[in-house]
């Protein structure tokens, strides 16, 4: 089955790009095919920079069962490489001081979710994918954890290519948004001038999301 | 919002009051589950003590508990029942380890290439149900009435649980877990030693102790039927000279030993396993 055709994206070089679009109309393809998790029939992909290390945040949190909040994060990290203050600001950073011990049945499924971010930025890839990450958080958590995001942005050259439902998620978040719809681009939004963090009342964003209400 | 936080902070006490109780609960549940399994061991003993004293049985036929327990004694003095322990726990370590190993790089091997079960499934099914046991005229004739039969009869009996388990649980190893290690570059190797392994742990653990078992039992079988000591001698040896005491107290033996050896291998899984994986399994 074709999933994805005629699609032509660019990233920008640095900063969040939101990817919108109905279920099904190819955004996790999209992601899958960027981290080398699904082969594609036709096209090409340029990843800028010299590594080869992807990032990825799932829909789900995917932690190993029998590994601590702790070895969770450190999971993709060499043994020489791991950082104990780093690693512990990352975990004070995603709200989960005092619970590094702790096993992933032990959680609940938003604190999971963020195990699962936390092993993906302690990574340390250039290029981060993530597959509606906030989905499961409640609303106050997941306020934090997109000004968080912002804030890892700010500080931090990475690419970053946010899959997400939600509209308002996408205007808060996104440097450039793309609509998606039946497996190509529909339409691209250019949101760098506008500065962090964005008031959603304001009559640009409430065009631009009349905007992109109307192309999906 | 002020209310909310107040029946949030509300909710949290109560959880940690619940929490208190359970395992206060949980202590006493495990005196009173203890005085009911000491309570009908107790009562099965003197059942047997009563029926013997009344002498509706010939004491052939039903030796009293105080003439097994002084038949335990006499051997335990003259050394005889530890010699036969220590040969029967000798063959069953030497083969349950032999059996182990080649489940394991089988397992491995099937876990990772669930195709190729097409090339051996039916020989495994068909070598599951043929019964250890029955192989000992062969292995008798091939290998002699030496360690190498018994071994083998062990490694028989206790290689089909670890293997298929072993199997198992390598096959059945979550692909979207997987794929978190290939997003984070593993080789297939670090994939197999991060993910798939510990993954399968508590399978490969499971699969070990009812293959302990299962060697426990093959191995008295064996000795009763080709044997100069070992506790399936002891007894069968005991019949022949009429000393049904002696058999009792082989029997006990038995049990016993067996119950300590899987007492010590869940304790060790316990030990070995824990956190989400303590749950999967009891």
């Amino acid at each position: 089955m074709t999933v994805l055709t005629g699609l032509n994206l660019a990233l920008a070089e640095q900063g969040i790009t939101v990817v919108v679009g109905k279920s099904g109309c190819g955004k996790t393809t999209l992601l899958r095919i960027l981290a080398g998790l699904e082969c594609m029939d036709h096209g090409e992909i340029h990843i800028p920079g010299s590594s080869q290390k992807i990032g990825m945040v799932f829909q789900e949190p995917r932690l190993m069962p029998w590994l601590t909040v702790w070895k969770n994060i450190i999971f993709g990290q060499k043994k020489d490489e791991i950082r104990q203050e780093k690693i512990q600001k990352l975990i004070n950073t995603v709200g989960l001081t005092g619970f590094e011990k702790a096993y992933p049945n032990q959680l609940s499924g938003g604190m999971q979710q963020r195990v699962s971010l936390a092993r993906a930025l302690a990574y340390d890839a250039e290029l981060i994918l993530m597959d509606e990450p906030f989905a499961a958080l409640d609303h106050f958590t997941r306020e934090i954890m997109q000004q968080e995001l912002l804030r890892i942005d700010s500080v931090s050259r990475k690419i970053t290519v946010f899959v997400t439902h939600s509209i308002d998620e996408a205007l808060l978040l996104g440097q450039k948004i793309v609509v998606m719809g039946k497996g190509n681009v529909r339409a691209e939004y250019d949101l760098s001038p506008y500065a962090y963090p964005r008031d959603l009342l304001s009559d640009q964003l409430i065009n631009i999301k009349k905007s992109i209400l109307g192309k999906l | 919002m002020k209310n909310r936080a107040k029946m949030k902070t509300h909710g949290k006490r109560n959880g940690h009051g619940r929490i208190k109780a359970s395992s206060g609960l949980k202590k006493d549940s495990v005196w009173r589950d203890r005085c009911k399994s000491w309570g009908v061991t107790l009562g099965i003993l003197i059942l047997w003590f009563a029926v013997s004293k009344t002498g509706i049985w010939s004491s052939y036929v039903l030796p009293s508990p105080e003439r097994v327990w002084i038949s335990f004694l006499a051997m335990v003095r003259s050394g005889v029942l530890f010699v036969h322990i220590w040969d029967s726990f000798a063959r069953v370590f030497t083969g349950f380890w032999i059996a182990f190993l080649i489940a394991f790089c089988l397992g491995i091997l099937a876990g990772i290439k669930p195709s190729a079960s097409a090339y051996y499934n039916h020989i495994v099914e068909f070598m599951r149900n043929v019964p250890p046991l029955s192989l000992i005229p062969l292995l008798i004739l091939w290998f002699g009435i030496g360690e190498t039969s018994k071994i083998i009869i062990i490694v028989l009996a206790s290689f089909f649980p670890m293997f298929l388990n072993i199997k198992k649980g390598l096959a059945s190893c979550d692909p979207k877990l997987l794929e978190v290690g290939s997003s984070l570059n593993f080789t297939p190797w670090q994939k197999f030693c991060r993910i798939m392994l510990p993954n399968a742990l508590p399978d490969i653990l499971i699969g070990m102790r009812v293959g302990l078992g299962y060697s426990w039992r093959a191995i008295i079988g064996a000795e009763m039927i080709a044997a100069a000591s070992g506790l399936g001698y002891l007894i069968l040896d005991s019949q022949q000279m009429s000393r049904s005491d002696k058999v009792i107290v082989g029997i006990f033996v038995i049990g016993i030993v067996g119950y300590c050896c899987d007492l010590l291998f869940s304790l060790a899984i316990k030990k070995i396993a824990h956190g989400g994986v303590s749950d999967s399994w009891s």
